[in-house]
């Protein structure tokens, strides 16, 4: 028997819960729950259950379109089942906890079928992305995760922030989506290629592989919101915060590290590559994290965060860290839903999402405090935390490869990074309480995901050894080695390497401890730093300047649209002259 | 098992039966019994429809002569242009019975119908060049007809004696250019143009290929000569819009292509690039086609410019096979002419279907339509997402193939037009998604009607085509693919 | 002196076609714009009687011709009949009062 079956059960159970789910929804709404439960941990059984399966081969399901020459591959191996793994149990506890979350959606009229039918195609299509080797089935699973991303950021769609920001986050992934199209066609034209086991082979001519990586890399940029198209995250937080947890944080945007590791073996003879992710990471980790400290809204916070921790994958990726960045994205995925998870609890009790509309939280909402601190202290990079082991070994191996000014950047950020974190929790939990309200814990089934999500932060750097194995046995093509936590423990003790990043993130706190409050003064009364920021370090002004261009020349267009039959004739007859001269012109 | 080709003629015939039949019914009806009218109108789209698909199961093909004189071809082009003039025919008459059902004048839409069908199969099969004018013509004519339908409202009269007097002008401006190649050459016959077209002077074949470009292309709103399609195509009723857009202004398009392929010499590619002049007009095309729909507030007119944007993916196609001989860029471009058919068509099916319930083509009036006509609601955003080249819709495949086609042909030039493309489907976004925001989401107050399902549905099978065809393409491919033999044997056999 | 006809004739039928086309492009009376295009099929029907005759073909051309003619007289039938219904409903026939319809 093989185990195949189970991946092909974790990528299409879900997208037939996603039409079963609303269909069910006519008839009762707690049926609805229970089916849209029940898909979810069906998913999540069969993405753990695909960990049996991997290998290093990839495997034909179906033979699709034989008319291209294309069929519907998988390839299960470490790389690809971990992301579906991610995606299927991270999913699952993000649908329970919408169960009580979402309650309010539906009294004010959303339409809850809606929200799980999007959740569960989103969850099918992001584990058949990491599971397919088909690069158009590839595609197709990378769009319908931009897809849903947009359909569920625009979920109160009666907010018109929350409408242009899906519309934002659609149209600049799909940009970064015209690089991954023209990879596409690129690879498949020149050198036969519609496979990522395809790709590994060698035989493509170089200037295809150039314009393939090219491609790979602008929706990489695109998908994992990295720098310059990193605008859209922080606006895609208006999505409801079960939606900024599972997609903005611990899957979607995972999906372009996702892709630049997977094609790292074929593209890395092209000297340009590793250097460019290198770079783009860790600008963009220490943009990031410089935005996130000057943002006063909790989830921009935790955006900015997200982005932030992209970038060190990335650029570890560039430095042939394949496995530090892997699991890195783990424990990214882990920390990073609990922290958006814990700052759902919060917002939901306290109404905003303005963090100086909070404050000395941790008596009212006691478990979502330590659940956030649990969240902030994996990020920061204690040890005990999953956090510490993951950031410390990809800090490790960008040094090690001899990347310095990487590496440098990566410091920098590491002290930003916790500045922000202590941060956030100071002014949420602690600190002079400015909300009068009443507050409490959250509901028993968001508090559950909460607890587990701890235990994960807290424990699941102990699957180092088991993971590492089995990535160096189902992923020959890459620079993977096994390694046993001891080892790991002994490399990280390591100076500098170790050491500093941990000296760092107590001097950071030590930082913002003692001159928080002043930086706060001054942030809130606009400084040019937070006007800096407000602005996307630019980058978002221009994008803005741009549409707004671009609205104005077609807005003047319509003046060629005249209503009057002479001009247009006239325009039919100067089409004729232009064409017979270009032709005549061209003519040899 | 060899069938005469004569055969062939069978769904051309079924057509002018029915032109007869639904005028004589029509004559006498109103009301309830104009519904009859639509329905055996429907059952004749349906016979062409049947017959197209068994003889292009059957693998019919070869030459006959339509009437004794007219020379025709039977094959694979023939065959996907009838299929899909009939098959969006078929859903347009069964959603015209209740959608048309109290308009005067039905004596005039159903026969029209069908004879402007019956121009578009014709040329599809049309094997001589003058033929070839003939149908085209055949096909124009009957959609003056139905443009100025509704002869009470003023925008049909303005917008149709417009088309008549554009479309005139083009015809007779492409007439010029078969004058010219009959005269240099002696023929009007596809197949001996083929050979013969080399003997024409470059200084008559160059205006001759201009000419034609601009008469068929006016037809086929390219860019400049696309000025009467936002009118037309908003003032016609919206079943009409539905297969002008949809099929018409396609047929225009392979009517150019189909003589534009006399200029390629046998085994080799065009001695004059016009194949790259295409390409950059399509590029020309789709931009201005998006980038005039943005600000359109009326939800036809916008859906139209859309059409002429459409056109452009399909022309780019077209004109990397022509410069390149790229086979890729045939496939694709026969494959949107079809998911576009679909798609555009659906599009506007509900849109009239909008127009039915609330009274409005104002798209801020139209809002949260989609809660009252969940079906057409949700079919309208798969159309819409389709048309902007979202996977898993259809329309993202064939784009997808037009793209490589641009990679197969290699160099700086092809990469430009392909990212161009990708870029003119981003930009569509722009106000495909705002437009299904708007119908489907937004707050609005409509009251309650109950929606006939002879209208609802044409649009749900179309929407649930372009979602199969996407995710399984591989039949409607096959049916492209024949089709591209034929084309690419004109192009030297690559 | 057979070719000096040829273009003689060829170049009438240019020149009509252009008149044609001009008096579409510049008269504002609609009357005189289908009158523009009847002229431009006149300038294209004795381009086809030309082709014939510099081919031998008279008797094809003629078929040509008289599709075309049958064709116009149909185009020209469906015009004049909405130019009736613009005449009713603006008392003129003009193309400035046709200008409702743009952006």
């Amino acid at each position: 028997m093989t185990y195949e079956v189970f991946a092909v059960l974790a990528i299409f159970a879900p997208l037939l819960g996603a039409g079963v789910v609303p269909l069910v929804g006519l008839a009762s709404r707690r049926a609805r729950d229970v089916t849209a439960i029940a898909f979810g941990l069906v998913t999540a059984v069969a993405t753990l259950l695909t960990l049996l399966a991997v290998g290093p081969d990839p495997v034909r399901v179906y033979a699709w379109i034989p008319i291209l020459g294309v069929g519907f591959d998988l390839r299960v191996d470490a790389l690809g089942a971990f992301i579906a793994a991610i995606a299927g149990t991270i999913g699952f506890l993000v649908v329970v906890y919408s169960l009580a979350y979402m309650r309010h959606a539906e009294e004010e009229g959303y339409s809850l079928s809606r929200y799980y039918a999007l959740v569960l195609l989103f969850i099918g299509a992001m584990i058949g992305l990491g599971l397919s080797d088909s690069l158009l089935a590839f595609y197709i699973f990378w769009e319908t995760v931009g897809l849903c991303s947009f359909a569920l950021i625009s979920f109160y769609h009666r907010d018109a922030k929350a409408r242009r920001a899906g519309l934002k986050a659609f149209a600049v992934t799909r940009v970064g989506d015209i690089g991954l199209l023209v990879a596409l066609v690129a690879l498949w034209s020149a050198g036969g290629v519609v496979t990522f086991s395809g790709l590994d082979a060698a035989g493509i001519p170089r200037d295809i592989l150039g314009l393939a990586a090219f491609g790979f890399l602008l929706a990489a940029i695109g998908k994992s919101a990295q720098v310059p198209l990193h605008v859209w995250l922080p606006d895609a937080m208006e999505a409801p915060t079960t939606i900024s947890a599972l997609i903005h944080a611990a899957t979607m945007v995972n999906a372009g590290v996702y892709l630049v590791a997977r094609t790292f073996p074929a593209l890395e003879a092209l000297g340009w590559w590793p250097q460019a992710l290198l770079w783009i990471g860790s600008i963009t980790a220490l943009v990031a994290a410089l935005s996130a400290y000057a943002e006063p809204d909790l989830k921009r916070v935790l955006a900015y965060s997200t982005v932030s921790q992209l970038g060190y994958m990335v650029a570890a990726v560039g430095a042939g860290a394949i496995l530090a960045s892997q699991f890195h994205l783990l424990s990214q995925a882990i920390f990073k839903a609990l922290l958006f998870l814990a700052a759902g609890a919060v917002i939901q009790a306290v109404g905003t999402r303005d963090m100086y509309g909070m404050g000395g939280l941790r008596t009212k909402m006691p478990l979502a405090s330590n659940a956030f601190l649990v969240g902030v202290l994996a990020m920061v990079g204690i040890p005990l935390f999953n956090g510490f082991w993951s950031k410390e070994l990809l800090l490790d191996a960008v040094l090690e490869h001899g990347f310095l000014a990487p590496f440098l950047l990566l410091v920098v950020t590491t002290f930003v990074t916790a500045a922000y974190s202590w941060r956030a929790y100071w002014l949420v939990f602690h600190g002079t309480p400015r909300f009068a309200g009443a507050a409490r814990d959250a509901p028993r089934p968001m508090s559950a995901v909460l607890v587990i999500l701890t235990g994960a932060a807290a424990t699941s750097w102990l699957l180092l050894g088991p993971y590492s194995e089995t990535m160096a046995a189902t992923m020959p093509a890459y620079p993977v080695e096994p390694l046993g936590l001891i080892a790991a423990g002994v490399a990280i003790l390591r100076w500098p390497s170790g050491l500093v990043p941990l000296a760092v993130a107590g001097l950071s706190a030590y930082f913002v401890f003692r001159y928080g409050p002043r930086f706060e003064r001054r942030l809130r009364e606009g400084s040019a730093y937070a006007r800096l920021v407000r602005s996307g370090f630019l980058l978002d002004a221009m994008y803005n300047a741009l549409a707004r261009r671009l609205a104005d020349s077609a807005q003047r267009l319509r003046s060629t649209q005249t209503g009057d039959l002479n001009i247009n004739v006239a325009g039919v007859l100067g089409g004729i002259v232009v064409i017979v001269v270009v032709l005549l012109l061209g003519v040899v | 098992m060899a069938v005469a080709p004569e055969v062939a003629v069978l769904p051309l015939t079924v057509l002018l039966a029915g032109v007869v039949v639904s005028f004589l019914q029509a004559r006498g009806s109103r009301g309830r019994g104009a519904s009859w009218t639509g329905l055996s109108a429907s059952a004749f789209m349906f016979l062409a429809f049947a017959s197209a698909m068994g003889l292009q199961a059957a693998g019919v093909s070869g030459r006959f002569q339509l009437f004794g004189t007219v020379p025709m071809e039977a094959g694979g082009l023939a065959y996907l242009l009838a299929l899909i003039a009939t098959g969006l025919g078929m859903a347009v008459s069964l959603y015209s019975v209740t959608y048309m059902r109290e308009e005067p004048g039905l004596e005039r839409y159903y026969p029209l119908l069908l004879l402007m069908t019956a121009g578009i199969v014709g040329i599809g099969f049309a094997a001589d060049l003058f033929s070839l004018f003939v149908f085209f013509e055949l096909m124009a004519i009957a959609s003056y007809g139905l443009v100025a339908y509704d002869v009470r409202e003023w925008e049909p009269l303005e917008a149709g004696m417009k088309y008549v007097v554009m479309s005139g002008t083009g015809s007779l401006v492409a007439l010029l250019g078969i004058a010219l190649v009959y005269f240099f050459a002696g023929t009007t016959d596809l197949a001996q143009l083929q050979v013969e077209a080399v003997r024409i002077p470059p200084a008559a074949s160059v205006p001759a290929i201009g000419l034609l470009v601009a008469g068929f292309g006016l037809k086929a709103s390219i860019v400049p000569f696309h000025t009467w399609l936002p009118d037309a195509h908003s003032a016609a009723p919206s079943g009409i819009s539905a297969m002008l857009s949809g099929i018409v202004i396609e047929a225009g398009l392979l009517t150019l292509v189909k003589s534009l392929g006399i200029f390629v010499v046998p085994g080799g590619l065009p001695e004059v690039s016009f194949g790259f002049l295409l390409a950059l007009l399509a590029v020309l095309t789709m931009t201005a086609g998006n980038l005039l729909a943005l600000h359109q507030k009326d939800l036809k007119r916008m859906l139209a410019f859309s059409s002429i944007a459409q056109v452009g993916y399909i022309l780019l196609g077209f004109g990397l096979a022509f410069e390149y001989g790229v086979r890729s860029g045939v496939e694709g471009s026969l494959f949107h002419l079809l998911n576009h058919a679909m798609m555009k068509g659906g599009a506007f099916l509900a849109a009239g279907l909008f127009l039915w319930y609330a009274g409005t083509r104002d798209l801020d009036r139209l809002a949260g339509i989609g809660r009252v006509a969940p079906i057409a609601g949700a079919s309208f955003a798969v159309f819409a997402l389709g048309l902007a080249g979202v996977p898993p819709m259809s329309g993202f495949l064939s784009k997808l193939l037009i793209a490589k086609a641009g990679l197969d042909a290699g160099g700086a030039w092809p990469l430009f037009f392909v990212v161009a493309l990708a870029a003119n489907s981003v930009l569509s976004l722009a106000y495909y998604v705002p437009a299904v925001n708007r119908i489907v989401f937004a707050e609005g107050r409509h009251p309650a009607r109950r929606v006939p399902w002879t209208m609802q549905a044409p649009i749900a099978a179309l929407a649930l085509l372009t979602i199969v065809f996407g995710l399984l393409p591989d039949l409607p491919l096959q049916v492209v693919s024949s089709a591209a033999d034929a084309f690419m044997r004109i192009l030297g056999g690559a | 002196m057979a070719d000096g006809f040829l273009a003689l004739n060829l170049g009438f039928a240019m020149a009509l076609f252009a008149l044609g086309l001009f008096a579409v492009v510049a008269k504002e009376s609609l009357i005189r714009i289908l009158l523009g295009i009847e002229v431009m099929g006149k300038g294209v029907t004795l381009a086809f009687v030309t082709a014939g005759y510099a081919l031998d073909q008279l008797g094809t051309a003629q078929a040509f011709v008289f599709t075309i003619i049958v064709i116009e007289v149909v185009v020209t039938a469906i015009a004049l009949a909405i130019m009736i219904r613009l005449q009713h409903a603006t008392g003129r026939l003009d193309i400035r009062a046709m200008r409702r319809l743009a952006g």
